[in-house]
């Protein structure tokens, strides 16, 4: 037999749409023939491979969103613990590389009066690669790629080893590792912890000796060989001989220690802000200045002019200011630009964030899709523009996109919300070495916002690299119908642009 | 803190095995969607295995291989699921054992799968939203093509290409590697 034809036979017993004589053929073919079999499992690998990595990307993608429900099952078992496997697939899905120690394990999602003595600084938003953390002082939280999610209290050593996996040397953290983030490990001089689907503390004191406190669902942990299961409520200590004592279960739960820490918006941070708090009516561009931040008022191509609208604000995210009045695009091709203070500085090692909600009317009440339709949001170098942008939108079939010069673009799986008003929110990481990596996430309007960033952001874009300082604000506009924007905000950190008090839930 | 009752009982020779599967999963998973193509089969299969392994766990000699082990049950497994559904276009039992008997290594699987995830970058926007309506939504070849306004014919064989493309693509990254 050929190999196209085995090739093609193998891909529709894969499909199943096997004839009865052609499975005839293949099994005979298996039968006899090691090739075939070679040629059958590599075959069969991708198949099983996209089924993992595309099981993942729905809760990554879809988590939150309004997508068709799809007739995939969660067998009870992946739903518990067992898709930690799965989560490291998934994560390089997204990551595009291979694990290394250049790669990113981990996100720096709050950090609270810290002192670190390694590295010097540790900030917000930041992605952390595998490395080893000192905390003198205060609190952090760390998000793993994994999904497992850490408190770090002062005094502690931890070393991040990948996504899923690192190492306490000494000190107190709590771990929350739920559904898809089960199968969390965490080493410690005298065991090895492996979370299945909970919450626990841990505490490494300076005789090495190991506490710890499951306090929602179970733990393993590893012991002279033998493999203990410990359920919530319980707690153990385990010294440096790896003796093991029950002890009284005392440690703070997840959400305590941030509602002690008390996470606060940070108008500090912000970079730029625009909420376009203007009478109703049209102005000359030179006219919509104001807000912070800037360079200079608005301009627009070929000098058309902007309008201001009132009356159109329904917006399910209550914002601190800026109640009145938003920025109408109008329909047809349309583009208005701002000169920051403050540029994006490519070449410097941080983070920014931006949002801005955008309203359509007409597709709150319109059934059929407008014959075009597509909005930008692009932060452009002014002296290179062609060679240095980066570009966040959705265009017809309405999948929102990140688009960065030269680099190409990526789009997200799954589309826009429909007849929502929408929050858009993006985040940039910027590195002197290394690539920088792009996110991209747009809220509907029933979807809750947290303390801190999401797990699953609509598209993510890595191996960017850019040096540019990109000082330009564009928002452009080709539809069929007009949209509103307003509440631009540009900041340093996740809450300088989403104003959090107003949106904590109660039990973080 | 206060120390208090000695250790609760050791582990059971069922919650060992059930660490290991979780372990152990992406592989046992391969396996089993490897000689069951159906995905809702191959998920009902998983969990029977798992099940089966809890049961008889006693007879899991500690330092031996564990994935094989559980291979070894999973195989009698989709067997039994041949059986029961008594398809003809399915493969001959004697093709399911030959196949088992040649299932690769974990680190082969891990290999695969880290060069499939730089592969799947490589693949345009719309293919990839076949592959994601195909393994995540599990549509039919007919319902793609309803929402992506294609003839069925033509998604299959999009998708047939892209895996032959993503096959080709893992092999040309593993050479780079070795």
């Amino acid at each position: 037999m050929k190999r196209n034809e085995l090739d093609q036979l193998i891909d529709d017993c894969l499909e199943s749409r096997l004839s009865e004589t052609d499975a005839a053929w293949l099994s005979a073919e298996i039968e006899k023939s090691a090739e075939a079999r070679s040629r059958y499992w590599e075959a069969a690998m991708i198949h099983g491979l996209l089924d993992q990595a595309m099981q993942q990307s729905s809760l990554r993608v879809i988590s939150g969103q309004d997508a068709p429900q799809g007739k995939r099952r969660t067998p009870w078992l992946f739903a518990s613990a067992a898709a930690a496997v799965l989560a490291i697939g998934l994560t390089w899905w997204f990551m595009g590389n291979e694990p290394s120690s250049e790669v990113p394990v981990a996100t720096v999602l709050f950090t609270d009066q810290c002192e670190w003595q390694q590295p010097e600084n540790v900030i917000e938003g930041e992605r952390l690669e595998p490395q080893r953390l000192v905390l003198r002082k205060g609190m952090a939280i760390v998000r793993f790629d994994g999904g497992a999610e850490m408190v770090i209290q002062g005094n502690t050593e931890l070393e991040l080893l990948s996504a899923t996996k690192a190492g306490l040397l000494r000190g107190d953290v709590v771990v929350r590792a739920e559904n898809d983030a089960a199968g969390f490990v965490l080493d410690t001089p005298s065991a090895s912890l492996l979370d299945l689907g909970t919450e626990f503390a841990v505490k490494v004191d300076p005789s090495q000796a190991t506490e710890l406190h499951v306090t929602e669902g179970e733990v393993a942990y590893a012991q002279h060989g033998v493999t203990t299961v410990l359920p919530a409520g319980k707690s153990v200590r385990l010294d440096a001989s790896q003796q093991a004592k029950m002890i009284e279960n005392s440690a703070p739960r997840f959400g305590q220690l941030i509602r002690q820490a008390n996470p606060q918006d940070q108008p500090k941070s912000i970079m730029a802000y625009h909420g376009f708090q203007f009478d109703e009516g049209s102005y000359s561009p030179e006219k919509i200045s104001g807000g912070k931040g800037w360079a200079g008022p608005w301009r627009t191509r070929h000098d058309q002019e902007m309008r201001i609208v009132h009356g159109q604000q329904i917006l399910p995210w209550r914002m601190n200011r800026g109640t009145v009045g938003m920025l109408e695009l109008p329909t047809g091709q349309y583009e208005c630009r701002r000169l920051m203070s403050q540029p994006v500085e490519m070449k410097q090692r941080g983070v920014t964030y931006f949002s801005f909600i955008t309203h359509n009317p007409s597709a709150l009440t319109e059934k059929t899709s407008p014959q075009q339709d597509s909005l930008r949001f692009t932060f452009v170098s002014s002296t290179d523009a062609a060679n240095s942008f980066l570009s966040f939108g959705y265009g017809m079939d309405q999948m929102p996109f990140i688009t960065a010069a030269t680099f190409g673009t990526e789009h997200s799986l799954s589309p826009i919300p429909a007849g929502q008003n929408l929050l858009w929110i993006g985040k940039i990481i910027r590195r002197p070495k290394g690539d920088d990596e792009v996110f991209f996430r747009i809220y509907g309007q029933m979807e809750e916002l947290d303390f801190a960033e999401p797990k699953t952001w609509h598209v993510n874009f890595h191996r960017v690299k850019m040096n540019a300082a990109l000082d330009v604000l564009t928002i452009s506009s080709n539809s069929t119908n007009p949209h509103m924007v307003d509440e631009i905000r540009i900041g340093t950190t996740w809450r300088s642009i989403v104003p959090i008090s107003l949106f904590r839930k109660t039990n973080p | 803190m206060m120390t208090s009752d000695p250790s609760d009982p050791p582990p059971t020779a069922s919650e060992q095995v059930q660490i290991l599967f979780v372990r152990h999963q992406g592989a046992i998973r391969a396996f089993v969607r490897g000689l069951q193509p159906s995905l809702a089969d191959a998920d009902d299969i998983l969990q029977e295995t798992f099940l089966t392994i809890s049961r008889k766990a006693e007879t899991f000699e500690n330092g031996s291989n564990f994935v094989s082990w559980a291979c070894s049950i999973a195989r009698l497994k989709v067997l039994e699921h041949y059986r029961q559904h008594k398809r003809a276009t399915v493969l001959s039992e004697a093709a399911v054992h030959a196949l088992a008997d040649d299932f690769p290594t974990e680190k082969w699987i891990e290999q695969r799968e880290t060069a499939l995830m730089k592969c799947l970058e490589k693949i345009a926007p719309k293919t990839r939203n076949l592959i994601w309506r195909r393994y995540n939504q599990q549509q039919t070849s007919e319902e793609m093509a309803s929402d992506c306004g294609m003839s069925a014919m033509a998604v299959r064989v999009a998708l047939t290409k892209a895996r032959a493309y993503l096959r080709d693509c893992v092999a040309s990254e593993l050479q780079k590697i070795s």
